[in-house]
């Protein structure tokens, strides 16, 4: 992190170098820049507790690196000129533009994040909650407000070690690796006043990358009693792909991985009720006979 | 056998499809379109056949299949666009002709990856990615979209 007169190199096309003429008038005083899974990004600031408040956007596991390596993506925040509030660009193009500088760097996270899943080489990215449990993997695929973040939540309490709330990072041998960003709450849509979700302290996370035991998808339905199934093998996957960060830019890789972990792990589906109840059953999933998950034989029966 | 010519030699699409065998299914994945397609197991045996070899008649012998079963499921593999369409036949005719649908076919758009990444609640930047259900990505005159 620098404080001084700074300058982030930014590998940038003619075009772009010609719109970031207009962020050149400002004075960059605080920058960051960091490397996560192979990738380098940026955040400069023209105050320093401006780039404290944005430091939490930089992603879990990443590691800082000297402000003069060359970045693909950087992001510039300044206070707007009316001092009411503040904007961020991501590149030469306008990203947010807030007077919550909460807000902003939630937005700037959630780009973060595409970014990464988009560009990390050798990693498939799903939206999905995830969870560990004696070394081993409880994924959650689950589109935005399936209640996740809840259900990751409930486990975690039931002392699962932490993961990932949002995404499930695979390598190439299916296992996963940690993305601990604090378990996020959002509003429910009926009481959605506040602008920012509701943020919980990072629990306490994994380490290391281990390998899937169970996917499960599931939606929240009030009243539901949660009685999963299994899937077959192949519909996992196509399932998976249909909450797949990454699978558009490596399909190949995609497969592959995604294949490997439904051919490993026990997958199922089914709606739930209360997190709590889902949480419960999910643990004596987890642990029949007080061991590992029960696994699927071919034809989709329990073995 | 019926509902596709008996001389016609079914031939996987060119180029863009990359396939993935998953226990007795097939993924098969095209890289044009970004369809996504599970072949169930019978699907998967008529696909692994149809190397532009054999006919119809000899696809459903060797995959243990009937001739009608058989041609139905080339029919779905055709308009799901894995096998390629035989010539002088068009999609209706083939959907005509290929009528009993098996279901042996499941296809998926995969998502972008902004529209599978959360999406912004109220108020929030709709630029990297979408709004949550319920609410619009409006322009607003600041030149922010956001969602209302």
């Amino acid at each position: 992190m620098g404080q001084g007169v700074l300058e982030i190199p930014f590998v940038v096309g003619e075009d772009e170098a010609k719109c970031m003429r207009k962020l050149r008038k400002h004075t960059w005083t605080s920058g960051a820049t960091a490397e996560c899974h192979g990738l380098r990004l940026g955040v400069r600031a023209t105050d320093r507790s401006i780039l404290q408040a944005l430091l939490p956007a930089i992603p879990p596991g990443a590691r800082l690196v000297r402000s003069d390596a060359p970045v693909r993506t950087l992001y510039s925040v300044v206070p707007d000129a009316s001092g009411q509030g503040f904007t961020a660009h991501v590149g030469p193009r306008l990203l947010a533009r807030s007077a919550s500088l909460e807000a902003v760097r939630d937005e700037i996270e959630a780009h973060v994040d595409t970014v990464l899943a988009v560009s990390t080489p050798n990693r498939v990215w799903i939206h999905a909650g995830v969870v560990a449990w004696r070394g081993r993997a409880l994924v959650l695929p689950g589109a935005s407000r399936a209640g996740k973040s809840t259900l990751v939540q409930a486990l975690v309490s039931r002392g699962l070690t932490y993961y990932s709330d949002d995404a499930a990072v695979f390598d190439a041998w299916g296992r996963v690796h940690p993305y601990p960003r604090p378990i996020s709450m959002r509003p429910s849509i009926g009481r959605q006043l506040a602008v920012v979700a509701r943020r919980a302290r990072t629990p306490r996370s994994g380490e290391k990358a281990i390998p899937v035991a169970a996917v499960v998808f599931t939606d929240f339905v009030p009243g539901k009693t949660f009685a999963p199934r299994a899937v077959p093998a192949g519909r996992a996957v196509l399932e998976m792909l249909g909450h797949a960060l990454s699978a558009r830019t490596n399909p190949s890789l995609a497969l592959r991985v995604l294949g490997r972990i439904s051919r490993r792990a026990a997958i199922y589906r089914g709606e739930r009720g209360e997190a709590d109840e889902a949480a419960d059953a999910l643990m004596t999933m987890l642990r029949p006979q007080g061991d590992a998950p029960r696994r699927r034989t071919h034809d989709g029966r329990k073995a | 056998m019926g509902h596709v010519s008996d001389r016609w030699r079914p031939l996987p699409r060119d180029g863009a499809l990359v396939v993935e065998k998953v226990e007795d299914e097939t993924l098969v994945y095209d890289r044009e379109t970004h369809a996504a397609h599970c072949l169930r197991a019978d699907a998967a045996r008529v696909f692994t056949l149809a190397d532009g070899n054999r006919t119809v008649t000899e696809i459903a012998r060797a995959a243990g299949l009937t001739a009608q079963d058989t041609g139905a499921i080339v029919g779905e593999l055709v308009r799901a666009d894995v096998l390629r369409m035989p010539r002088g036949m068009t999609r209706r005719t083939l959907a005509r002709r290929a009528a009993g649908v098996l279901g042996a076919v499941t296809t998926i758009i995969v998502p972008e990856a902004a529209a599978a990444a959360s999406c912004s609640t109220l108020l929030q930047s709709c630029t990297g990615r979408p709004c949550c259900p319920g609410l619009v990505c409006v322009l607003q005159p600041t030149l922010l979209r956001v969602c209302l």
